[in-house]
């Protein structure tokens, strides 16, 4: 097999993986064009979890220790399913739900729905070919990521010996969590040593963000608002730089997706709910918290916001208790691992420095933040355009800004650690400014751009019914009626 | 379709679409221009990129540097991460390639970063890393013999000098070299 068919085959392997949990966990109920993205997502981060368990249990990584776990989970799967859903008719029938939609009815809508998958496919590989065009460069992407990843693959597990020497210590933050670099590892298990080709990881991130955005708002969002965000994900050249430029390799592309689908799926939830996508959010808020320190924050925030919603929504028991283990699981080994270890991180948040050094550090933070945000060859307008659609889906659209509003408590939560974070640093606040503020404002980013796509949304059709839309365009006779039959 | 007629249309559209409530079709026209505003700029950036790119690399073909800078390479220069690896990285593959297995990699390096790097881009060999103000000697280049010597850094360069007769170079870049000790040195 040769590198590239190596490669895709254990992407192949976490799409499967992730398929047959979902369908095993009942979460599967979602569009085709967003079930993929997802499938591939948990999967990733379910066999990155498993190394870790498995290696914590001081189990090898092997075919059998890797493989019988996921035996289960496929039998489950396989008991779900109902043998009826392996015949190619009934696959087809669950691809076609998708199109059964109130949003996807017509010939019309089809096509357009066909452009845009077609564009992401196109813009995906794109982006995998530019990021083979180039070495991976980069401190953080080899130090803390890539290599880390290689030395986990080449251990065969998550070694004591190694996080806590100090031959490998400094700068290399060792208590930073590990899906990157466990998927490093997988990926090394079916490629072999290959630190350019790893970075094709990343490429497929962005495209699982842009097909997040697009195919993940369907049903909340009428196609020409989300036609915009594809296009404004793929132009944005913070997305190129980090999914195939010399910031491919870095967790902030990984930790972005993580937050855009944790807080995707919030936003279905709240928008027509359904215990998967509860579940789903919590998994990927697990899966941030399970990338990067500054995920922990945000995991935090959603588990607040989750369990406060449940309440306020009345929903059952038994979604709560899919919702926890989902997150913690995620989260905790590693961080038990680590305390256990006697890994410490170089951020200490107290409140006591907090307090000390708000008035000194506060304006040198909030100026950098505000600079990265409103760098418009990197990010667009993105940070522009959001606090006037903001204020403009309040007025115009209050129900639909009040169901966004957690989305943007995320986005806020994840700016006040990252402020905490800064004003309470044993660097130079300078130097940590200069070599992070731009990776931070980044890593929320495609979820602003979600939010900013609900706001110009609800603003462009205030009644924000789907099937409302569709009728008044076809009253237009902009579209043929559907042909076909919902007996099918 | 004269005038009238194209007015008439687009009111009955906007009519279709947002009923007769003004309210409404402000909230509308508001958000129609935010995502027009939006999405045209995010094009102009990506077509401004290309357009730059391909300015680039007319200028580089006329430069005579065979237009090998790619985008993403200028991005790199542009964001400083480009001087912090790629030659050193291609000494250390190189390393790895072709230094014997089992051996320790002797590293003088004029910053601690580099020795960073090679450790773990090297493992699970140990890098033994030499800084500038660190003794170094004939004794340290006999008892790698048949190993591996790297240096980075012009310091740690000059340092190599006197032992050139007894390493065999194996690959340079710009600012370090990667050599093989030879086994008559000891």
């Amino acid at each position: 097999m040769t590198p590239l068919a190596a490669f895709f085959a254990s992407q192949a392997v976490a799409l499967l993986a992730g398929w047959a949990l979902l369908v095993a966990l009942s979460w599967s109920s979602l569009p085709v064009g967003l079930l993929v993205p997802t499938a591939w997502l948990a999967g990733t981060g379910t066999l990155a979890l498993e190394r870790l368990l498995l290696a914590q249990a001081g189990l090898p990584w092997n075919a059998v220790t890797i493989g019988l776990p996921w035996l289960v989970v496929v039998l489950l799967a396989l008991r779900r399913l109902k043998p009826r859903v392996l015949v190619p008719k009934a696959l087809l029938h669950m691809a076609g739900r998708n199109w059964r939609d109130p949003m996807h009815q017509g010939r019309l809508n089809l096509l357009i729905e066909l452009v845009a998958s077609t564009l992401i496919v196109v813009w995906t590989w794109g982006m995998f070919r530019m990021t083979l065009s180039m070495p991976m460069v980069g401190w953080d992407a080899l130090i803390n990521w890539v290599f880390k990843g290689r030395v986990l693959y080449f251990q065969g597990t998550v070694p004591y010996t190694f996080f806590t020497d100090q031959h490998y210590a400094v700068y290399s933050h060792p208590d930073y969590p590990l899906l990157v670099p466990l998927t490093v590892a997988h990926i090394y298990e079916w490629t072999g040593d290959n630190a350019d080709l790893v970075r094709g990881w990343w490429a497929l991130l962005a495209g699982a963000a842009v097909a997040g955005v697009y195919f993940g708002c369907g049903g909340a969002l009428v196609w020409p608002t989300r036609l915009g965000g594809l296009v404004v994900l793929v132009c944005m050249p913070a997305m190129i730089v980090y999914a195939a430029g010399p910031l491919a390799g870095y967790a902030e592309l990984p930790l972005a997706v993580s937050f855009l689908y944790a807080g995707l799926f919030l936003y279905r939830w709240l928008d027509r709910p359904a215990a998967c996508e509860l579940g789903l959010s919590a998994l990927f808020f697990g899966m941030a918290g399970f990338t990067k320190n500054e995920g922990l924050v945000m995991a935090l925030a959603g588990l607040v916001l989750l369990m406060a919603l449940a309440v306020l929504r009345r929903v059952g028991l038994s979604a709560i208790w899919q919702m926890i283990p989902a997150m913690g699981l995620m989260i905790m080994p590693w961080q038990i691992q680590r305390v256990v270890w006697g890994i410490k991180g170089d951020m200490n948040v107290t409140l006591a420095a907090l307090m000390q050094n708000w008035d000194s550090r506060s304006s040198p933070v909030l100026q950098y933040l505000l600079s990265n945000m409103g760098n418009i060859h990197q990010l667009g307008l993105l940070w522009y355009v959001l606090p006037p659609a903001m204020l403009g889906a309040l007025a115009f659209a209050p129900r639909q800004w009040l169901k966004a509003l957690p989305v943007l408590l995320l986005i806020v939560a994840h700016f006040a650690g990252v402020i905490a974070a800064y004003i309470t640093t044993s660097h130079d606040i300078i130097w940590h400014l200069n070599t992070s503020a731009d990776r931070v404002v980044f890593q929320v980013s495609p979820l602003a751009v979600m939010l900013g796509l609900i706001y110009t949304g609800c603003m462009f059709d205030r009644s924000a019914g789907v099937a409302a839309w569709s009728a008044r365009i076809r009253a237009l006779n902009m579209l043929p009626t559907p042909t076909y039959s919902r007996t099918s | 379709m004269s005038t009238t007629d194209y007015k008439a249309t687009v009111a009955g559209s906007v009519r279709a679409l947002w009923g007769n409530d003004p309210y409404r079709i402000l909230s509308a026209v508001t958000g129609t221009c935010m995502l027009l505003v939006w999405v045209f700029f995010s094009l102009y950036l990506l077509l401004g990129a290309v357009a730059q790119g391909a300015q680039e690399r007319v200028e580089q073909a006329g430069s005579g540097d065979g237009g090998a800078r790619t985008e993403t390479g200028a991005r790199a220069e542009a964001s400083g991460v480009a001087d912090e690896l790629p030659a050193f990285y291609q000494l250390m593959a190189e390393a790895r390639e072709v230094c014997p297995a089992g051996r320790d990699l002797l590293l003088l390096g004029d910053e601690r970063a580099a020795y960073e790097l090679a450790a773990y881009y090297m493992y699970p060999r140990r890098v033994v890393f030499i800084g500038p103000d660190q003794p170094f000697g004939a004794n340290d280049v006999a008892s790698q013999a048949g190993g591996c010597v790297a240096n980075y850094g012009p310091v740690s360069g000059s340092r190599l000098e006197p032992y050139s007769p007894v390493l065999d170079p194996l690959r340079c870049v710009q600012s370090g070299c990667l050599y093989m000790v030879n086994r008559s040195s000891r």
